[in-house]
């Protein structure tokens, strides 16, 4: 999902999290307004309501959904041990499904209880003692009876209630403040554990079985991986520009690409007009490093480390290359009114040969 | 038979009140620095308020000052009715209280002159260092002359927290802030790189542990049960998360360091001790959200247990929060990015920030004798503050996700898609703007409590000495099968005592394989000391705190390593004496920054940073060109490094003046060519840093590059 948010560029990311900032916020004052301004009567009243289970099931079966997500969670920390957000990526990538999915399970169980319970009032009209009773009968107060839900509610909370609480005071008075021995939480005694456990296994996973792989040996997969990945598509694209067959372009809005470029990466150094402040020059013909379309495109993609001239071939695909250099040579002559005093050699232009001798020398 | 005494109200009343005052000029400076973050023309383009100096004046101030206070003053009232006794000595009552605010005072007058050690949360110079230690010792004896002279057998929990920070918080200081002093205002680290960064960790999480969590739990445990008037809910949890979460805690610090160059097995250390904290952490929240059971009706109508029932979820969130940011796959993610800022907020605006609120809307108008001025103000706080934190805290996380995601993204052709840093920062500009509202409307909220505490204290009178009567403590009569528990709750010392020993293991097990096993940190032969230029150049780069934006550790990640160069190795930080591995990047990382770009690339970035990067928040640094670098301790700062192992030969400190103006004249000329000249440039303090910065992450530094040198 992120990637659709974040390669849309129509969509303006930051309009987006405005957005899910004010449904959040709006969200958590409701929810908290309802909490602390709940009338009481309307709180007894809703405490009073009787519970239907139909209401109940598809809570249940949210929760569970929600644990086996969580589930999934922990698969993408232990054995991958991944070190690119690819969990992340299945999280955004299948919670649409999984919600999608909870909401079909849902409509489905509330269909099929909807169902039975129309079949219950249809069979009513076959019981003989319900014919006879054609008036309305009274409200009867549902007899508590304790689900299946309530009975591991308490299991794992395991609260003596309030009612009996003085059985269970401790008789302790410290400035007035007493103390009960309630026992500790089951479910969060047994979370304890489950922590402990799992602390246990993944030390001995990573570090003393032979499947975990520690920082580095992912690190070494993930640059394979990368590197394939680059060289494969390198290979397919119009990416097997090289300084050798670079031609020199002319096409207006590839040049205009190429300036876009220029003034993102380059103007720092070299100005936007090209003038030169911490690089040379461009916009004269004398070269440190040689003119023209090939020697410009090696400068770019080896940089010339020594003298702070960045390596871009990590940075920039060939083509993306070509574009800039392209650019930067129709800016000859143009003679910026800031512009650094010529450095390095005249370069004669030698477009008409083959191949520039300069570079003859160098690639070999 | 009664005894009478007297508590004593006025430390407690001075506790309070500059927990206020001061509560309000640290979230002023972080107000004030996030506004920096999305307007950088408010660093004004002066060295005392510049962001990186300033960061560190907002934690220290929130931390020591506003939370410190706070925690003196709730433990200062809550102590004596627990004891059943008036405080130890009202002179050291005094001295804590006057020496605590001189070190605040100092703390905001070094920090913005640059006085730092460079380490995060322990930013203090030396001298402060010994005097923390000293007001802390005189809190101590005052706080265990209290328990000593008591007229209750038992302590109560609360009490347990107070011991248990009291000696974790000294033993963390004191191993934390051990520094080999240059002069009055200098010294470095006896640690250094990896050492250096663990130490400082288990001292940086725990302050966390110990001087944000463990005296808080205490305070809840005194001011929730009073404030609820409900019993709590169980003593037997009580026991059990007190010494899991104590023992748990401690191990926790290398979590701040995954994927670092710090060992694996330290950092998988970090890690599971983090996930079982989970549990020690939540039987806090627990213990005080269950206490409120049957007293939920009140919840709606007292704004004080308002308060506090946000401050203790706000608790449960982050302390669930941590242990998953602990994982190591989602530290991948959050590491060096807004969300721990919006994580750590969550704690500090939540969890202190508004238990604070609710003690001091408790305590002040009963140690005045009166009602608080205004129930309806204190509900108006509370809606107020709680916008601000969701507002600040929200776009944190949304900025924290979207930059992680945009540093991580390839392009399929298998490029960077974000190859230009500053387009991951300009995306989340108007997150930084958003936040700095959320927090500013949260210190409104906090104007509106000063105000509505003002009036209640003026409609009050101050009972200075209140009165009160307890029968004396009864000489103990030995009972059969007392359980251990009840034994060590009326014995303070072996409290103490174990409790020393709960924290000391997880921190011992950790840092002395660490500094004792060489395989732990693999040297490297090409890794070379500092020249004395450079040596300088670090001190600066220190003293303006950049680590507050950058970091110098690039992680073992494809998407770093393409960005930054060659992931750090451990072996390269031998010579650093403090680290500077940071912990946010704000800005990118550096520490292949050397040699990437000209001399005359940085000292124009450094001057007008937009210049170079358009768009750059970072700020401007023209005092740099404009003082002379101070070579008066560069003779003693070689003496001091090789006293911590650093292998300058024996009288290389004689010519280290002369080998350091040879380098300044090198890059000097360099600058030269580049058209930069001002007027006694080579001895400027921008070319010591030029150096640094230069000669950062060089001496591994593999190049692959074709040399161009023979094209003509």
């Amino acid at each position: 999902m992120y990637k659709f948010l974040l390669s849309n560029s129509d969509y303006n990311i930051n309009g987006l999290a405005l957005g899910a900032l004010v449904t959040f916020f709006t969200i958590f004052v409701i929810a908290i307004v309802q909490i602390f301004f709940q009338k009481k009567q309307h709180l007894h009243h809703m405490s009073n309501l009787p519970l239907d289970e139909a209401a109940k099931k598809p809570l249940s079966i949210i929760a569970f959904l929600m644990l086996s997500t969580m589930g999934f969670a922990q698969d993408g920390v232990s054995p991958s041990g991944m070190s690119e957000p690819s969990f992340w990526d299945w999280c955004f990538d299948n919670i649409i499904i999984l919600l999608a999915l909870s909401v079909i399970v849902i409509a489905v169980v509330t269909l099929g209880r909807l169902f039975i319970l129309m079949l219950k009032l249809n069979m009513k009209h076959f019981d003989p003692n319900a014919i006879v009773d054609d008036e309305p009968t009274a409200y009867v107060e549902p007899v508590e009876t304790v689900t299946w839900w309530q009975k591991i509610d308490r299991k794992l909370t395991n609260a003596v209630p309030i009612s009996r609480e003085q059985d269970i005071d401790l008789g302790h008075d410290y400035d007035g403040i007493r103390e009960l021995d309630n026992s500790l939480p089951p479910w969060w005694l047994y979370g304890f554990y489950l922590c402990i456990l799992w602390s246990g296994i993944y030390i001995w996973f990573y570090h003393f079985s032979d499947y975990g792989q520690n920082q580095l040996q992912e690190y070494e997969i993930a640059m394979h991986e990368g590197k394939w990945e680059k060289e494969e598509k390198l290979a397919k694209s119009a990416n097997l520009i090289n300084e050798k067959n670079v031609n020199l372009l002319t096409d207006k809005v590839q040049i205009e690409e190429g300036q876009k470029m220029f003034v993102t990466y380059c103007a720092s150094c070299h100005l936007e007009t090209g003038g030169g402040s911490v690089g040379p020059n461009l916009t004269d013909e004398f070269w440190i490093h040689g003119g023209g379309i090939k020697n410009v495109f090696k400068t770019i993609k080896y940089g010339v480390p020594e003298k702070g001239m960045i390596a871009w071939k990590d940075q920039m695909k060939p083509a993306e290359i070509q574009k800039l250099a392209s650019f930067i040579l129709s800016l000859q002559g143009t003679k910026p009114p800031v512009a650094k005093e010529a450095q390095g050699e005249k370069y004669i232009d030698s477009t008409a040969l083959v191949q520039a001798p300069a570079i003859d020398s160098l690639t070999k | 038979m009664l005894q009478e005494f007297h508590y004593d109200n006025k430390t407690v009343r001075n506790f309070a009140f500059v927990t206020m005052l001061w509560g309000i000029v640290g979230m002023l400076a972080g107000l004030w620095a996030a506004l920096q973050i999305a307007f950088p023309a408010l660093n004004f383009a002066t060295a005392e308020i510049t962001f990186g100096r300033l960061r560190p004046l907002h934690t220290n101030a929130a931390i020591f000052a506003f939370v410190g206070n706070g925690i003196f003053a709730g433990v200062y009232y809550s102590l004596q009715r627990l004891l059943k006794t008036r405080m130890f000595s009202d002179t050291l009552s005094k001295i804590h209280f006057w020496g605590w605010q001189l070190i605040i005072v100092a703390a905001a007058l070094s920090l913005p002159l640059g006085y730092t050690s460079g380490k995060e949360y322990a930013e203090l110079e030396w001298p402060i260092d010994i005097a923390i230690t000293l007001v802390w010792v005189i809190f101590g004896i005052n706080m265990f002359g209290t328990i000593i002279k008591r007229r209750e057998r038992h302590l109560y929990v609360a009490i347990w927290f107070y011991i248990a920070t009291w000696v974790t918080v000294a033993m963390l200081h004191i191993v934390n802030s051990m520094e080999m002093p240059v002069s009055l205002f200098k010294s470095y680290s006896i640690y250094a790189g990896v050492q250096d960064a663990l130490v400082q960790w288990w001292y940086g999480h725990n302050a966390v542990a110990f001087f944000l969590t463990t005296p808080y739990l205490g305070l809840m445990y005194y001011f929730l049960p009073k404030a609820a008037n409900r019993p709590v809910y169980s003593y037997r949890l009580s026991i059990i998360h007190f010494w899991a979460l104590i023992f748990i805690y401690i191990w926790a610090g290398p979590h701040h360091l995954l994927y670092t160059s710090l060992p694996d097995w330290a950092q998988s250390l970090g890690m599971v001790f983090s996930i079982m904290l989970i549990a020690p952490s939540w039987g806090g929240m627990l213990n005080g959200l269950l206490t409120l059971r049957g007293a939920w009706d009140k919840v709606r109508e007292d704004p004080i247990l308002k308060f506090m029932v946000v401050a203790i979820t706000a608790y449960g969130m982050a302390t669930f929060e941590g242990p998953l940011l602990s994982i190591k796959s989602i530290n991948a993610i959050s590491h060096y990015t807004d969300w721990t800022v919006a994580h750590v907020h969550v704690g500090t605006l939540g969890w202190n920030g508004f238990l604070t609120f609710g003690i001091l809307y408790w305590m002040i108008p009963r140690i005045y004798g009166t009602q608080l001025y205004s129930t309806k103000l204190a509900n108006w706080h509370f809606w107020v503050s709680t916008l601000g934190i969701v507002i600040y805290v929200v776009p944190m996380y949304w900025a924290g996700w979207a930059q992680s995601l945009m540093w991580k993204e390839f392009t399929d052709d298998g490029f960077l898609k974000y190859g230009n840093f500053l387009d991951t920062v300009t995306q989340i500009m108007p997150m930084y703007v958003t936040r700095a509202v959320g927090g500013g409307i949260y210190i409104l909220g906090v104007f509106v409590m000063v105000y509505n505490l003002w009036k209640t204290v003026a409609s009050g009178k101050l009972i200075a000495n209140e009165a009160a009567s307890a029968p004396a403590l009864e000489p103990y009569v030995k009972k059969h099968n007392e359980h251990w528990h009840s034994w060590i709750e009326r014995k303070p010392i072996q409290m103490l005592v174990l409790s020393l020993v709960a924290v000391a293991i997880g921190g011992i097990l950790e840092l002395i394989p660490m500094a004792t096993i060489d395989s732990n940190i693999p040297k490297i032969a090409q890794v070379k000391p500092y020249t004395p230029l450079e040596l300088e150049g670090r001190d600066i780069y220190i003293r303006e705190g950049c680590y507050n934006c950058h970091s110098q550790m690039i992680r073992p990640f494809r998407s770093e390593t393409e960005r930054y160069g060659e992931y750090s190795k451990s072996g390269e930080f031998i010579y650093d004496h403090p680290f500077q591995w940071g912990s946010k990047r704000t800005g990118p990382d550096l520490h292949r920054v050397g040699k990437k770009y000209p001399d005359s690339w940085h000292f124009n970035h450094m001057i007008d940073p937009p210049s170079i990067s358009k768009g750059s928040n970072m700020p401007p640094y023209p005092w740099l060109v404009r003082d002379n670098l101070d070579t008066k301790y560069t003779a003693s700062k070689i003496k001091v490094m090789r006293s911590l192992g650093v292998p300058y030969e024996e009288g290389f400190e004689d010519i280290a003046v002369d080998s350091l103006k040879q380098q300044a004249n090198t890059i000097v000329k360099s600058l030269n060519k580049d058209n930069i000249k001002v007027e006694k440039l080579a001895d400027k303090e921008i070319i010591a840093l030029i150096a640094y910065l230069q000669r950062l992450g060089t001496d591994i530094k593999v190049n692959n590059a074709p040399s161009l040198s023979s094209q003509k």
